[in-house]
Protein backbone atom coordinates (compact mmCIF):
# COMPACT_ATOMS: atom_id res chain seq x y z
CA UNK A 1 0.00 0.00 0.00
CA UNK A 2 1.43 3.42 -0.97
CA UNK A 3 1.48 6.30 1.51
CA UNK A 4 -1.42 7.99 -0.34
CA UNK A 5 -3.46 4.76 -0.34
CA UNK A 6 -2.70 4.31 3.34
CA UNK A 7 -3.84 7.89 4.08
CA UNK A 8 -7.07 7.37 2.09
CA UNK A 9 -7.65 4.08 3.90
CA UNK A 10 -7.14 5.78 7.26
CA UNK A 11 -9.55 8.59 6.40
CA UNK A 12 -12.14 6.04 5.31
CA UNK A 13 -11.73 4.12 8.57
CA UNK A 14 -12.09 7.31 10.66
CA UNK A 15 -15.22 8.17 8.71
CA UNK A 16 -16.74 4.74 9.35
CA UNK A 17 -15.80 4.88 13.04
CA UNK A 18 -17.47 8.29 13.42
CA UNK A 19 -20.52 7.08 11.48
CA UNK A 20 -21.02 4.17 13.92
CA UNK A 21 -20.87 6.60 16.84
CA UNK A 22 -23.16 9.23 15.32
CA UNK A 23 -25.77 6.68 14.26
CA UNK A 24 -25.76 5.17 17.76
CA UNK A 25 -26.26 8.65 19.25
CA UNK A 26 -29.24 9.14 16.92
CA UNK A 27 -30.64 5.77 18.02
CA UNK A 28 -30.17 6.69 21.69
CA UNK A 29 -31.89 10.04 21.19
CA UNK A 30 -34.97 8.40 19.60
CA UNK A 31 -35.04 5.23 21.73
CA UNK A 32 -34.36 3.05 18.70
CA UNK A 33 -33.13 -0.51 19.29
CA UNK A 34 -30.35 -1.26 16.83
CA UNK A 35 -27.38 -3.62 16.71
CA UNK A 36 -24.13 -2.79 14.96
CA UNK A 37 -23.17 -5.83 12.93
CA UNK A 38 -20.04 -6.73 10.95
CA UNK A 39 -17.33 -4.25 10.01
CA UNK A 40 -15.75 -2.21 12.77
CA UNK A 41 -18.32 -3.52 15.23
CA UNK A 42 -17.08 -7.07 14.75
CA UNK A 43 -15.19 -8.48 17.72
CA UNK A 44 -11.42 -8.47 16.96
CA UNK A 45 -11.40 -12.22 17.62
CA UNK A 46 -13.61 -12.72 14.56
CA UNK A 47 -11.67 -10.48 12.17
CA UNK A 48 -9.07 -12.10 9.99
CA UNK A 49 -5.94 -10.01 9.33
CA UNK A 50 -6.56 -7.49 6.56
CA UNK A 51 -10.36 -7.56 6.90
CA UNK A 52 -11.53 -4.02 6.17
CA UNK A 53 -14.97 -2.51 6.41
CA UNK A 54 -16.48 -0.11 3.90
CA UNK A 55 -19.67 0.98 5.64
CA UNK A 56 -21.83 0.76 8.74
CA UNK A 57 -24.25 -2.18 8.97
CA UNK A 58 -27.09 -1.76 11.40
CA UNK A 59 -29.77 -4.34 12.28
CA UNK A 60 -32.81 -2.40 13.47
CA UNK A 61 -35.83 -3.62 15.42
CA UNK A 62 -38.40 -3.74 12.58
CA UNK A 63 -41.05 -1.49 14.22
CA UNK A 64 -38.33 1.12 14.88
CA UNK A 65 -37.23 1.44 11.24
CA UNK A 66 -39.60 4.30 10.39
CA UNK A 67 -38.32 6.32 13.34
CA UNK A 68 -34.71 5.75 12.32
CA UNK A 69 -35.46 6.73 8.71
CA UNK A 70 -36.93 10.01 9.95
CA UNK A 71 -33.94 10.65 12.23
CA UNK A 72 -31.46 9.93 9.42
CA UNK A 73 -33.29 12.21 6.99
CA UNK A 74 -33.28 15.02 9.54
CA UNK A 75 -29.53 14.65 10.06
CA UNK A 76 -28.16 14.87 6.54
CA UNK A 77 -28.49 11.25 5.38
CA UNK A 78 -30.01 10.42 2.02
CA UNK A 79 -31.60 7.14 1.08
CA UNK A 80 -29.82 5.64 -1.95
CA UNK A 81 -31.33 2.14 -2.06
CA UNK A 82 -34.51 0.38 -1.00
CA UNK A 83 -35.32 -3.00 0.56
CA UNK A 84 -37.00 -4.21 -2.62
CA UNK A 85 -34.04 -3.39 -4.86
CA UNK A 86 -31.03 -3.98 -2.60
CA UNK A 87 -30.46 -7.74 -2.79
CA UNK A 88 -32.27 -11.00 -3.59
CA UNK A 89 -33.16 -11.14 0.12
CA UNK A 90 -34.61 -7.62 0.27
CA UNK A 91 -33.00 -7.33 3.67
CA UNK A 92 -31.30 -3.93 3.69
CA UNK A 93 -31.73 -0.40 2.44
CA UNK A 94 -28.87 1.98 1.81
CA UNK A 95 -28.19 5.46 3.12
CA UNK A 96 -25.41 7.91 2.40
CA UNK A 97 -24.04 10.91 4.28
CA UNK A 98 -21.72 13.35 2.54
CA UNK A 99 -19.21 13.28 5.40
CA UNK A 100 -19.88 10.01 7.18
CA UNK A 101 -20.25 7.70 4.17
CA UNK A 102 -22.49 4.66 3.76
CA UNK A 103 -24.96 2.98 6.07
CA UNK A 104 -26.80 -0.27 5.39
CA UNK A 105 -30.00 -0.44 7.40
CA UNK A 106 -30.98 -4.11 7.86
CA UNK A 107 -34.46 -5.27 8.73
CA UNK A 108 -33.43 -8.93 8.87
CA UNK A 109 -30.44 -11.22 8.50
CA UNK A 110 -30.70 -13.33 5.33
CA UNK A 111 -30.65 -17.01 6.25
CA UNK A 112 -32.33 -16.62 9.63
CA UNK A 113 -35.65 -18.45 9.42
CA UNK A 114 -37.33 -16.86 12.44
CA UNK A 115 -39.69 -13.98 11.68
CA UNK A 116 -37.71 -10.68 11.74
CA UNK A 117 -39.27 -9.45 15.01
CA UNK A 118 -38.52 -12.71 16.82
CA UNK A 119 -35.02 -12.89 15.37
CA UNK A 120 -34.28 -9.35 16.52
CA UNK A 121 -35.55 -10.18 20.01
CA UNK A 122 -33.25 -13.20 20.13
CA UNK A 123 -30.20 -11.19 19.01
CA UNK A 124 -31.12 -8.25 21.27
CA UNK A 125 -31.64 -10.49 24.30
CA UNK A 126 -27.97 -11.50 24.40
CA UNK A 127 -26.40 -8.27 23.13
CA UNK A 128 -23.36 -6.61 24.59
CA UNK A 129 -21.82 -3.15 24.25
CA UNK A 130 -18.67 -2.09 22.51
CA UNK A 131 -17.27 1.44 22.38
CA UNK A 132 -16.87 2.84 18.87
CA UNK A 133 -15.84 6.48 18.52
CA UNK A 134 -16.25 6.76 22.31
CA UNK A 135 -19.94 5.87 22.05
CA UNK A 136 -21.32 2.66 23.56
CA UNK A 137 -22.72 0.72 20.61
CA UNK A 138 -24.99 -2.31 20.99
CA UNK A 139 -23.62 -5.43 19.28
CA UNK A 140 -24.83 -9.04 19.12
CA UNK A 141 -23.20 -11.65 21.37
CA UNK A 142 -19.91 -13.12 20.16
CA UNK A 143 -21.60 -16.32 18.93
CA UNK A 144 -24.30 -14.31 17.16
CA UNK A 145 -21.62 -12.18 15.51
CA UNK A 146 -19.91 -15.34 14.29
CA UNK A 147 -23.22 -16.66 12.92
CA UNK A 148 -23.95 -13.37 11.13
CA UNK A 149 -20.50 -13.42 9.49
CA UNK A 150 -21.04 -17.01 8.35
CA UNK A 151 -24.52 -16.29 6.98
CA UNK A 152 -23.10 -13.33 5.08
CA UNK A 153 -20.36 -15.56 3.66
CA UNK A 154 -23.07 -17.99 2.52
CA UNK A 155 -24.50 -15.41 0.10
CA UNK A 156 -21.20 -13.99 -1.15
CA UNK A 157 -20.84 -16.33 -4.14
CA UNK A 158 -17.74 -17.91 -2.61
CA UNK A 159 -15.61 -14.76 -2.93
CA UNK A 160 -12.14 -14.50 -1.43
CA UNK A 161 -13.21 -12.54 1.65
CA UNK A 162 -16.04 -14.90 2.51
CA UNK A 163 -13.70 -17.90 2.23
CA UNK A 164 -11.29 -16.21 4.65
CA UNK A 165 -14.22 -15.41 6.99
CA UNK A 166 -15.39 -19.03 7.07
CA UNK A 167 -11.84 -20.22 7.64
CA UNK A 168 -11.21 -17.75 10.45
CA UNK A 169 -14.58 -17.82 12.20
CA UNK A 170 -15.57 -21.46 11.77
CA UNK A 171 -12.77 -23.80 10.78
CA UNK A 172 -10.31 -22.50 13.37
CA UNK A 173 -12.93 -22.38 16.15
CA UNK A 174 -12.68 -24.99 18.89
CA UNK A 175 -15.27 -27.74 19.25
CA UNK A 176 -17.07 -26.02 22.15
CA UNK A 177 -17.44 -22.79 20.18
CA UNK A 178 -18.65 -24.67 17.11
CA UNK A 179 -21.24 -26.49 19.26
CA UNK A 180 -22.53 -23.19 20.67
CA UNK A 181 -22.78 -21.70 17.18
CA UNK A 182 -24.63 -24.79 15.92
CA UNK A 183 -27.07 -24.44 18.84
CA UNK A 184 -27.67 -20.85 17.81
CA UNK A 185 -28.21 -21.97 14.21
CA UNK A 186 -31.02 -24.20 15.51
CA UNK A 187 -32.54 -21.44 17.64
CA UNK A 188 -32.52 -18.99 14.72
CA UNK A 189 -33.69 -21.63 12.18
CA UNK A 190 -30.71 -20.87 9.98
CA UNK A 191 -29.75 -24.42 9.00
CA UNK A 192 -29.85 -24.09 5.20
CA UNK A 193 -27.84 -20.87 4.91
CA UNK A 194 -25.40 -22.09 7.56
CA UNK A 195 -24.82 -25.27 5.56
CA UNK A 196 -24.25 -23.14 2.44
CA UNK A 197 -21.41 -21.43 4.35
CA UNK A 198 -19.69 -24.32 6.12
CA UNK A 199 -20.71 -27.32 4.01
CA UNK A 200 -23.52 -29.84 3.89
CA UNK A 201 -25.99 -27.86 1.76
CA UNK A 202 -26.91 -30.98 -0.25
CA UNK A 203 -28.55 -32.38 2.91
CA UNK A 204 -31.21 -29.69 2.43
CA UNK A 205 -32.19 -30.38 -1.20
CA UNK A 206 -35.78 -30.93 -0.08
CA UNK A 207 -36.10 -27.43 1.39
CA UNK A 208 -37.76 -24.65 -0.66
CA UNK A 209 -34.87 -22.26 0.00
CA UNK A 210 -32.18 -24.79 -1.03
CA UNK A 211 -31.84 -23.42 -4.56
CA UNK A 212 -31.68 -19.82 -3.32
CA UNK A 213 -28.69 -20.66 -1.14
CA UNK A 214 -27.13 -22.90 -3.74
CA UNK A 215 -27.24 -20.01 -6.21
CA UNK A 216 -26.03 -17.36 -3.79
CA UNK A 217 -23.17 -19.44 -2.45
CA UNK A 218 -21.95 -20.44 -5.88
CA UNK A 219 -19.52 -18.24 -7.85
CA UNK A 220 -21.17 -18.49 -11.29
CA UNK A 221 -24.93 -18.14 -10.84
CA UNK A 222 -26.83 -16.63 -13.77
CA UNK A 223 -29.36 -13.89 -13.09
CA UNK A 224 -32.43 -15.87 -14.19
CA UNK A 225 -31.33 -18.77 -12.00
CA UNK A 226 -31.20 -16.39 -9.05
CA UNK A 227 -34.73 -15.15 -9.76
CA UNK A 228 -36.04 -18.73 -10.22
CA UNK A 229 -34.50 -19.54 -6.84
CA UNK A 230 -36.14 -16.51 -5.23
CA UNK A 231 -39.51 -17.43 -6.70
CA UNK A 232 -39.17 -21.02 -5.47
CA UNK A 233 -38.19 -19.92 -1.95
CA UNK A 234 -40.99 -17.35 -1.79
CA UNK A 235 -43.87 -18.67 0.38
CA UNK A 236 -47.19 -17.74 -1.30
CA UNK A 237 -48.53 -17.74 -4.87
CA UNK A 238 -49.14 -13.98 -4.72
CA UNK A 239 -45.59 -13.37 -3.55
CA UNK A 240 -44.22 -15.69 -6.24
CA UNK A 241 -46.14 -13.83 -8.97
CA UNK A 242 -44.94 -10.46 -7.71
CA UNK A 243 -41.33 -11.66 -7.74
CA UNK A 244 -41.68 -13.05 -11.27
CA UNK A 245 -42.83 -9.67 -12.56
CA UNK A 246 -40.12 -7.79 -10.65
CA UNK A 247 -37.37 -10.03 -12.00
CA UNK A 248 -37.61 -8.13 -15.29
CA UNK A 249 -38.18 -4.71 -13.81
CA UNK A 250 -35.30 -2.26 -13.86
CA UNK A 251 -33.64 -1.50 -10.53
CA UNK A 252 -33.60 2.32 -10.54
CA UNK A 253 -31.31 2.48 -7.45
CA UNK A 254 -28.74 0.23 -9.07
CA UNK A 255 -28.92 2.09 -12.37
CA UNK A 256 -28.47 5.43 -10.56
CA UNK A 257 -25.32 4.10 -8.91
CA UNK A 258 -23.96 2.80 -12.23
CA UNK A 259 -24.70 5.99 -14.17
CA UNK A 260 -23.77 8.38 -11.35
CA UNK A 261 -26.97 10.37 -12.03
CA UNK A 262 -30.74 9.98 -11.97
CA UNK A 263 -31.57 7.53 -14.80
CA UNK A 264 -33.62 8.96 -17.68
CA UNK A 265 -36.67 7.27 -19.20
CA UNK A 266 -34.47 6.20 -22.13
CA UNK A 267 -31.96 4.65 -19.68
CA UNK A 268 -34.78 2.69 -18.02
CA UNK A 269 -36.12 1.40 -21.36
CA UNK A 270 -32.64 0.40 -22.55
CA UNK A 271 -31.99 -1.43 -19.26
CA UNK A 272 -35.35 -3.22 -19.46
CA UNK A 273 -34.60 -4.39 -23.02
CA UNK A 274 -31.13 -5.49 -21.91
CA UNK A 275 -32.60 -7.56 -19.07
CA UNK A 276 -35.22 -9.10 -21.36
CA UNK A 277 -32.58 -10.01 -23.91
CA UNK A 278 -30.26 -11.36 -21.17
CA UNK A 279 -33.06 -13.47 -19.67
CA UNK A 280 -33.92 -14.83 -23.13
CA UNK A 281 -30.28 -15.72 -23.80
CA UNK A 282 -29.92 -17.44 -20.41
CA UNK A 283 -33.09 -19.48 -20.98
CA UNK A 284 -32.01 -20.36 -24.53
CA UNK A 285 -28.56 -21.47 -23.42
CA UNK A 286 -30.08 -23.60 -20.64
CA UNK A 287 -32.38 -25.29 -23.16
CA UNK A 288 -29.36 -25.85 -25.42
CA UNK A 289 -27.55 -27.65 -22.59
CA UNK A 290 -30.49 -29.80 -21.53
CA UNK B 1 -16.42 28.68 38.60
CA UNK B 2 -17.33 26.69 35.44
CA UNK B 3 -16.10 23.20 34.88
CA UNK B 4 -15.87 21.84 31.35
CA UNK B 5 -16.73 18.44 29.99
CA UNK B 6 -16.91 16.91 26.53
CA UNK B 7 -20.43 16.82 25.10
CA UNK B 8 -22.08 13.41 25.23
CA UNK B 9 -23.61 14.16 21.82
CA UNK B 10 -20.41 13.71 19.84
CA UNK B 11 -18.51 10.78 18.39
CA UNK B 12 -14.74 10.96 18.74
CA UNK B 13 -12.03 9.13 16.79
CA UNK B 14 -8.28 9.41 17.24
CA UNK B 15 -5.39 8.89 14.86
CA UNK B 16 -1.87 9.72 16.06
CA UNK B 17 -1.98 13.31 17.36
CA UNK B 18 -5.33 14.12 15.72
CA UNK B 19 -8.79 14.05 17.24
CA UNK B 20 -11.81 13.87 14.91
CA UNK B 21 -15.09 14.98 16.50
CA UNK B 22 -18.43 14.41 14.75
CA UNK B 23 -21.74 15.93 15.80
CA UNK B 24 -25.20 14.53 15.15
CA UNK B 25 -25.53 16.37 11.86
CA UNK B 26 -22.30 14.77 10.73
CA UNK B 27 -20.13 17.89 10.67
CA UNK B 28 -16.62 16.91 11.70
CA UNK B 29 -14.08 19.03 13.58
CA UNK B 30 -10.42 17.99 13.50
CA UNK B 31 -8.16 18.99 16.37
CA UNK B 32 -4.39 18.83 16.16
CA UNK B 33 -1.39 19.81 18.29
CA UNK B 34 -2.21 22.08 21.27
CA UNK B 35 -5.92 21.79 20.50
CA UNK B 36 -5.69 18.05 21.18
CA UNK B 37 -3.93 18.69 24.48
CA UNK B 38 -6.71 21.05 25.55
CA UNK B 39 -9.42 18.57 24.49
CA UNK B 40 -7.75 15.87 26.55
CA UNK B 41 -7.53 18.12 29.62
CA UNK B 42 -11.14 19.24 29.82
CA UNK B 43 -13.03 16.47 31.53
CA UNK B 44 -14.57 17.95 34.65
CA UNK B 45 -11.82 20.57 34.99
CA UNK B 46 -12.08 24.31 35.57
CA UNK B 47 -10.56 26.83 33.17
CA UNK B 48 -7.66 27.47 35.60
CA UNK B 49 -6.95 23.74 35.90
CA UNK B 50 -6.95 23.38 32.14
CA UNK B 51 -4.62 26.36 31.68
CA UNK B 52 -2.25 24.89 34.30
CA UNK B 53 -2.23 21.44 32.70
CA UNK B 54 -1.79 22.71 29.15
CA UNK B 55 1.07 24.98 30.28
CA UNK B 56 2.72 22.09 32.12
CA UNK B 57 2.48 19.82 29.08
CA UNK B 58 3.82 22.55 26.80
CA UNK B 59 6.58 23.41 29.34
CA UNK B 60 5.70 27.13 29.46
CA UNK B 61 4.34 29.50 32.18
CA UNK B 62 0.52 29.58 32.66
CA UNK B 63 0.25 33.17 31.46
CA UNK B 64 1.72 32.28 28.06
CA UNK B 65 -1.19 30.00 27.18
CA UNK B 66 -4.06 31.39 29.29
CA UNK B 67 -5.64 33.65 26.66
CA UNK B 68 -5.33 31.09 23.90
CA UNK B 69 -6.90 28.37 26.07
CA UNK B 70 -9.81 30.63 27.13
CA UNK B 71 -10.63 31.58 23.53
CA UNK B 72 -10.41 27.99 22.40
CA UNK B 73 -12.62 26.67 25.24
CA UNK B 74 -15.16 29.33 24.42
CA UNK B 75 -15.23 28.37 20.73
CA UNK B 76 -15.64 24.67 21.55
CA UNK B 77 -18.58 25.57 23.84
CA UNK B 78 -20.16 27.69 21.10
CA UNK B 79 -19.84 24.79 18.66
CA UNK B 80 -21.54 22.48 21.15
CA UNK B 81 -18.51 20.22 21.52
CA UNK B 82 -17.91 21.17 25.17
CA UNK B 83 -20.37 21.81 27.97
CA UNK B 84 -19.60 24.35 30.72
CA UNK B 85 -21.38 23.35 33.94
Amino acid sequence: MTQTEWAEHEVAQVRIELAHGVVQLLCDSRRIDALHIKGLALDPELRHPGRVSMDVDLLVRPPHIATLRAALSEHGWQQTGHFSTGSPFEHAENWHHETLGHLDLHRLIPGVGLPPDEAFDAFWGCRSQTPIAQVDCAVPSLDAQALIVLLHAARSHGDHRSRLDVEHVWRTADVTTQRRIRDLVGTMKAEVAFAAAVGGLEDFRHRPDYLLWKVNSSPDAARTTEWRARIKASPGIRSKASLAVRSLQVNRDHLRTLRGREPSRADMVREFMRRLSLATREITSRRGRS
Amino acid sequence: MSCFRQSAQVAVARRDDRVFIAQLLGNVVVLQGNATIIWDCVNGSSEEDIVRRVAARAGVPDRDVADEVRVFLSSLCQDGLLIAD
